[in-house]
């Protein structure tokens, strides 16, 4: 993002539209993956656009514009809950039992012919209705990580809690994720016999 | 964390995603991508969980229906002053 170039001061309304509206898809889809519900992500998008606004003098161009509208949006986010709920939300999961779990549904939806289940899902829809069912704290660090873009040490710092949290977390959640994908898959007549997983 | 001289199927299953995030030391992580480069087993394991993360990384399509958003944000920093 650049300055006006007659100007020192911040950007100028509309060259702060120009460059930045066209990353609204995906403010869109970090703010959904935060929030789960459809209008809550809209509000959230919309709080996103005009604190990046205010803020328009502090931009620094390191990480790009569209990271700069994902940390003033997860803030935005972060900021609307207790911080305390991400600490002692949930009893965490040893990360490497975690990733044992996924490669055991790996395992069981290869023997499933379903290798590539992941091409032949609508996967955006299918990923948006599976984060719906993902609680809270599990949802938001993948979206951090995973959508945002942040590192685990990153993610940690933002949330306030050890990266072994973060670990957890982001495992499960992708785990839980897949395993959704492919009750999904199944449902839909991809592959053959039984959903991996499914307890 | 020390790094292994060698991985075995065992250390790849539980890096699986610590290797593809990019998360581990240098060494380390040169020991896994030597293990895949010589198991079918665990490289299939690996493949499966790359491309559930490719499908998650991909952006957005630039969907028409959220034109009314669009209209919305567009509208709300008019109405801030400049």
């Amino acid at each position: 993002m650049t300055r006006d170039p007659a100007s020192r001061g911040p950007l100028s309304r509309d060259a702060f539209e120009a460059e930045t509206i066209r990353f609204l898809p995906d403010v869109r889809r970090f703010a959904l993956a935060l929030t789960r519900d459809a209008a809550e992500a809209d509000d959230l998008v919309q709080e996103t656009y005009l604190r990046a606004f205010k803020a328009r003098d502090t931009f620094k161009p390191d990480g790009g514009t569209r990271q700069w509208l994902f940390t003033v949006c997860r803030n935005a986010f972060l900021r609307s809950r207790e911080r305390e709920r991400w600490i002692t939300a949930s009893v965490d999961a040893d990360p490497g039992e975690e990733t044992a779990g996924t490669v055991a549904l790996h395992r069981a939806a290869i023997e499933a012919g379903m290798d590539d289940v992941y091409d032949r899902l609508d996967f955006a829809p299918a990923l948006e209705k599976a984060l719906a069912m993902l609680a809270e704290p599990f949802r938001v660090v993948f979206a951090l990580v995973d959508i945002g873009g942040l590192g685990y040490a990153e993610a940690a710092r933002e949330l306030g809690v050890p990266i072994g949290t973060v670990r957890s977390r982001l495992f499960r959640a992708r785990r839980e994720l897949q395993q959704h994908l492919m009750a999904f898959a199944r449902d839909a007549g991809i592959g053959r016999g039984t959903a991996p997983g499914a307890a | 964390m020390t790094a292994p001289a060698s991985a075995n199927c065992g250390d790849v299953i539980r890096a699986l995603w610590d290797w593809l995030d990019g998360e581990m030391e240098p060494e380390r992580f040169t020991a896994i991508r030597e293990h895949l480069d010589a198991c079918r087993g665990c490289h299939r394991h690996v493949e499966f969980a790359r491309s559930f993360l490719e499908h998650v990384h991909r952006p957005p399509a630039a969907a028409h229906e959220l034109d009314a958003l669009r209209e919305r944000v567009r509208a709300a920093l008019r109405a801030e002053p400049d």
